[in-house]
């Protein structure tokens, strides 16, 4: 396993406890987060650690990139919405750390999708926070129930196995730098990294993580790839723009044959509309890997299926795309389906190698899902 | 579900931010994009795009998307604390705009030029044939002077101009183009090097709202790199001209445009080749083995074409003209470079084009790359066309005027003259091996010096076999007290001191057999400076003009050009500033410590060396400068190259620490690959030695073939191993080497080093400093230790900022950092 620690910088007496083995390190001034540091084996002492710190990003400390964005304008307040079915455990977790966020978010809303029983009722009950049902299964339908319910200006989508930092809602708010800002993506970073599949997911695949430096993403600079301006477990929107937009598509996502994409769907559009998206490494949260191989190889089964799905709607919407399209899913295939591969093979790395023949195998059933999911709703 | 919006039109704002001042929103009044060029100070960084559909692009936007030159910004700021004073006197400066029926677009030109600061220059516009009034009565309207030129061509407008203006300097612009305040001024600065003949600017957008402008930026855009140039001649291929600018924001040095008959009037808007012309000029240039420099702090506006259609043409121009310019050079010079640059060029265009035609089918990107293959096919006809048209008219330059790269500073004149009865007596001691002919020339020229007859003595100390230099004395029949000693080839130094024991003048003044006095007040001007004070009095030293110079030539012409214009900037010579080819000493200090060393070479250094120490001051005075007769060749190179090596070993076997002030000092800085090969030298000088001589036969093929940049790496490479040799012979292989390297570390073991402040420019006094290492700090931290050899021989403060920045701005940003986190 893998330690997971926390430095801040702001904070000269914080303990970090030796520990023995590999560490990370997240290294962050008060609510700015600069990176990571990985530390093989962890025998060094506080301080020492601190220098590394201060110099590997000597660069941000010095010159300005470290100190607190201009805080967000009170008025513009922020609804986290957390979708979920049948995960109270999971999910009371989550809400542990939202009720606690400081400062506090404006409202936090769990939407039920197609409950079985009234555990997560209970659950949103016990800590106090707003509930509502989408009674037909689908993510995206939840997310759209969210929104259409939420009070907030902005509304942040969290998932149920994800830990929001206790600075969450505010790094997300300042995301939104300006009117021109559509959507906020905020940095994941594991939760735990205790067996092989969910070290194997960070170290193979980078995690979900998109680097710790603040992006800002307009149309045309990631072309269709939309799932580099982040995930749909940390994603916040202007209220306005998913309502200009009509809401997530209730074809994509988890609870329909796509499984998923109905993340890279908006995030796409929202750029595609004009907007920008800003990449917030500051709102962080924490996610559950899969801790089983299993469910890793379905996870990215199911990424396959979702990003075949994502494209292929792309074509449907906008026929002009359509050699764009296609010339994005040889260049998918090629690279991830032929050439990656072979250097798994290469490096007898199995694991990777089943994860990316899982998605390569669920690709095939994106265009068919689309159908299958465009039909039933 | 929804569907995809109508987007809105592209419309860029362009607009600037100075990252060392605090950053304000703008107002994006319709626009769908910021066009942001970054600046730290007056240094241009980059430009980047920041999208913004919003009515206000927020200040915390900006600063996001400007990010990443925050570094880049840091190291400039530090770098700036070492720029030198402003210039004092800028040259005389012509300001020309050639335009043609564009009489509103030359209005808004002209009032940005009228607004110009730090100098007064006078602004000629040249009306190439416009077709109305309109331009007249626009010139009438600002304080400026109106040529008409009949004869269509950009470069015949030009040329016009440059036989109009009064300046010594022309500076071009185009009339879509307006200036900044500091334009004119920072391309003059460029020309206190008196080897460059040419700076440009760099010319940016003036606006992009709408799609051609945005296009034109993008596939024909002026900006190649913002970061400052110098392209110099001797090692950098003519063909890459282009990479210094365009027409745009240019200037040159007068005499040297009309030495060249200014730009090729085939060329250019006007002709059926487009453009190419300014390409050409700098081409030349670089040909020549001189200097053009890229001055990216000028800063120019283009007002770019406003349609696609135009953007299109404008390429295929460019197209056109490109290869036209290689096709002349081909046709003028013979230049084999030229024909390789233009197969190449077609060959890289050409693959651009099938590769976009393959990754993304016909698109924008293509047409682009099509119309400027179109124009490259089109080229040879069209330079035929041009070519026919020009050979029918006489020329406005013609190629009469030779220039020397010395001559344009016009040395300063010796001042205030002293009274004959207060000049002291001097004995000029010209040792001399065999050179009869040279020598005659020296001696004539002394015999043309305006100084009193009764107190000067020449002394010849023939240090040849057959005393071939007394009978010439005896032949040559001069007004002069000249007496020549025999010296029995003991070797330069030691017939230098036979000379000045033999002599009884006051002051000594050292000349070579090669060397000519520039101006007859020479020795007055010695004279007087020591008369002032002056101990020992240095002048520049300076490569007389030769006719049809090779590349060689050309690169020592450089070198001694540098040297002498370093030598003149500085307050206090360093040793290797000490030579005796133009040296002068009182009596009385060369009798204090000693006279010359019998080395067999820097006997001028170590002389140099003791003269400083001793506390002697050392004088430099322009007026003395002398002509340097040297018809290098490589031969003679790898020889002096040898002897040198062997030179620096015996100068670092009598003074240890100063070891690494001598080229000897670059083994402390080399990498370990450099050092192994350096090892195998050493050790095994003799042949390295011959593999000099066997890597110095592929020169003269590289040289006809026109590949400057291969040459000069193969000719540092062959002084490399013909200088190694020397310090391998010399020292006695390896392990001599090493004992004087761990006698230099003894010798250095006791003192303590200079320190530099990074924050404080004025404690970089950098020749005051004895020592060959300084302490770099950042805020009284320590950040790194530098040797002072990376400044070059002569110390040059900006060179040594330049590298010392370069290489200890990272650390200095990590002093920063830990000073903006305490624990």
């Amino acid at each position: 396993m893998i330690h997971l620690l926390e430095l801040d910088l702001d904070r000269p007496s914080a303990e970090l406890g030796a520990v023995d083995g590999e560490a990370w390190v997240l290294v962050r001034k008060g609510p700015r987060i600069l990176g990571e540091l990985r530390i093989k084996d962890f025998t060094a002492s506080r301080r020492t650690l601190r220098q590394m710190a201060v110099e590997t990003f000597a660069v941000a400390l010095a010159l300005g990139g470290a100190e607190p964005d201009a805080p967000t304008p009170t008025d513009r307040t922020i609804s986290i919405v957390v979708c979920t079915r049948s995960r109270a455990t999971l999910l009371s977790g989550c809400l542990g750390r939202l009720v606690a966020l400081a400062p506090a978010a404006d409202q936090i809303l769990v939407v039920d999708n197609a409950p079985e029983d009234g555990s997560t009722k209970a659950v949103a009950a016990g800590f106090g926070v707003d509930y509502l049902v989408e009674p037909e299964p689908g993510l995206d339908r939840a997310r759209n129930a969210g929104w259409r319910a939420a009070d907030g200006d902005l509304v942040a989508y969290v998932d149920d196995d994800a830990r929001a930092d206790s600075q969450f809602a505010g790094a997300v708010g300042r995301g939104f730098l300006d009117d021109s800002v559509g959507a906020v993506t905020g940095l994941v970073r594991p939760h735990e990294l205790l067996s092989y599949p969910q070290i194997a997911f960070e170290r193979l695949e980078g995690g979900m993580g998109k680097g710790f430096d603040r992006l800002v993403f307009s149309a045309g600079k990631v072309g269709l790839r939309s799932y580099a301006l982040g995930v749909g477990t940390n994603m916040a929107f202007r209220r306005t723009v998913l309502a200009d937009l009509g809401g997530f598509d209730p074809s994509l996502d988890v609870g329909t044959p796509t499984r998923g994409g109905g993340d890279l769907d908006m995030l796409w559009r929202v750029l595609d509309a004009g907007h920008n998206v800003v990449y917030q490494p500051d709102a962080l949260v924490r996610h559950i890997h899969r801790r089983t191989r299993t469910g890793l190889v379905n996870q990215f089964r199911d990424n396959g299926t979702a990003y075949r799905a994502f494209l292929q709607r792309r074509v449907q919407a906008d026929p002009e795309l359509r050699s764009t399209v296609k010339r994005e899913i040889r260049r998918w295939h090629l690279h991830r389906h032929l050439i990656a591969p072979l250097r798994c093979i290469r490096r007898g790395e199995l694991l990777h190698l089943q994860m990316l023949l899982a998605e390569a195998e669920g690709s095939r059933r994106g265009v068919s899902g689309l159908a299958e999911s465009d039909a039933a709703g | 579900m929804a569907m995809a919006t109508s987007k809105p039109a592209r419309r860029w704002l362009v607009h600037s931010v100075d990252l060392d001042t605090p950053i304000e929103p703008v107002d994006m009044a319709g626009s769908t994009a910021l066009y942001l060029t970054v600046f730290s100070g007056p240094d241009p960084l980059g430009t980047v795009l920041v999208p913004c559909q919003a009515d206000i692009c927020s200040a915390t936007l900006i600063r996001e998307v400007i990010k990443p030159y925050r570094a880049e910004a840091f190291k400039k700021a530090l770098r700036r604390g070492f720029d030198g004073p402003d210039h004092g006197q800028l040259p005389s400066a012509s300001i020309v705009v050639c335009t043609r029926n564009r009489a509103e677009s030359l209005r808004r030109c002209l009032g940005s030029l009228t607004r110009l600061e730090g100098l007064s220059a006078e602004i000629i516009v040249v009306d190439n044939g416009s077709g109305d009034d309109g331009t007249a009565e626009v010139a009438a309207g600002f304080d400026v002077r109106y040529v008409f030129e009949s004869v269509p061509g950009l470069d015949r407008a030009r040329n016009r101009g440059a036989a109009e203006a009064t300046g010594e300097i022309v500076l071009y612009t185009d009339d879509d183009v307006e200036v900044d305040r500091c334009w004119a001024s920072r391309l003059l600065e460029g020309f206190d090097d008196p080897l460059t003949v040419a700076v440009t600017g760099a010319v940016l957008a003036a606006a992009m709202d709408n799609e051609g402008r945005i296009e034109f930026e993008k596939y024909a855009g002026f900006i190649r790199t913002l970061e400052p140039l110098v392209l110099d001649g001797t090692y950098t291929d003519p063909t890459s001209a282009g990479r210094a600018g365009a027409g745009a924001s240019m200037a040159f040095r007068r005499n040297y445009l009309l030495s060249i008959a200014g730009f090729p009037e085939e060329l250019d808007a006007g002709q059926a080749t487009s453009t190419g012309g300014d390409t050409y000029a700098l081409y030349q240039a670089l040909k020549d083995g001189l200097r053009v420099r890229f001055e990216p702090r000028a800063l120019a506006f283009h007002h770019h074409r406003q349609t696609r259609e135009l953007a299109r043409s404008a390429v295929e121009g460019y197209g056109t003209g490109t290869i036209s310019y290689f096709v002349h050079g081909v046709q003028t010079n013979r230049d084999p470079a030229a024909a390789a640059a233009a197969v190449k060029w077609l060959g890289t265009r050409t693959a651009r084009l099938v590769k976009s035609l393959a990754l993304t089918g016909p698109g924008v990107q293509s047409g682009y790359l099509a119309a400027e293959c179109r124009g490259m096919v089109k080229a040879p006809t069209a330079y035929a066309r041009a070519r026919r048209d020009v050979d029918s008219r006489p020329l406005i330059l013609q190629d009469t005027v030779a220039w020397d790269p010395v001559a344009p500073s016009g040395l300063p004149e010796s001042q205030d003259q002293i009274g004959d009865s207060e000049l002291p007596t001097i004995s000029v001691v010209i040792p001399t091996m065999g050179r009869d002919r040279s020598l005659a020339g020296t001696l004539r020229a002394l015999s043309h010096q305006d100084y009193e007859a009764g107190k000067l003595e020449v002394v010849v100390a023939d240090d040849s076999p057959d005393g071939s230099a007394v009978r010439l004395l005896d032949e040559l029949d001069l007004p002069l007290a000249v007496t020549a000693v025999r010296t029995g080839g003991s070797g330069a130094g030691v017939a230098r001191n036979i000379g000045a024991a033999n002599s009884d003048g006051e002051l000594l003044v050292f000349l070579d057999d090669d060397i000519r006095p520039r101006l007859d007040t020479h020795l007055r001007s010695i004279a007087e400076a020591h008369r002032q004070g002056s101990d020992a009095v240095l002048g520049p030293i300076l490569p007389a003009p030769v006719n049809d110079p090779d590349l060689l030539t050309m690169a020592v012409r450089n070198w001694w050009i540098d040297q002498s214009r370093a030598l003149l900037g500085k307050n206090r010579a360093a040793f290797t500033d000490i030579c005796t080819g133009n040296l002068a000493v009182a009596r009385s200090t060369f009798d204090r410590i000693g006279g010359f060393n019998p080395l067999p070479r820097r006997e001028d250094w170590e002389f140099g060396l003791r003269l400083l120490d001793s506390g002697a001051s050392v004088g430099v005075v322009a007026a003395a400068a002398v002509d340097h007769l040297d018809r290098p060749t490589v031969a003679g190179s790898i020889r002096r190259r040898h002897l040198e090596g062997g030179g620096d070993i015996a100068l670092a076997r009598l003074h240890p620490d100063r070891l690494n002030l001598t080229a000897l000092g670059s083994w402390l800085e080399f990498s370990p690959r450099e050092i192994r090969a350096v090892r195998a030298m050493i050790a095994n000088p003799d042949r390295a030695l011959r593999s000099a001589f066997v890597l110095a036969k592929g020169l003269p093929a590289l040289e006809a073939a026109g590949s400057r940049r291969r040459f000069a790496k193969l000719l540092s490479r062959v002084n490399q191993s013909a200088y190694w040799a020397g310090v391998g012979q010399a020292a006695g292989g390896l392990e001599g080497w090493f004992e004087l390297l761990s006698a230099h570390t003894d010798a250095l073991s006791g003192h303590t080093p200079a320190v530099l402040e990074l924050t404080d420019a004025r404690s970089w006094d950098l020749p005051a400093i004895p020592v060959s290492e300084v302490v770099v700090h950042h805020r009284g931290e320590f950040v790194g230790i530098a040797p002072v050899r990376w400044g070059g021989t002569p110390w040059s403060r900006s060179r040594f900022a330049d590298t010392v920045v370069h290489r200890f701005a990272d650390n200095a940003i990590r002093i920063e950092a830990i000073g903006a986190s305490p624990t």
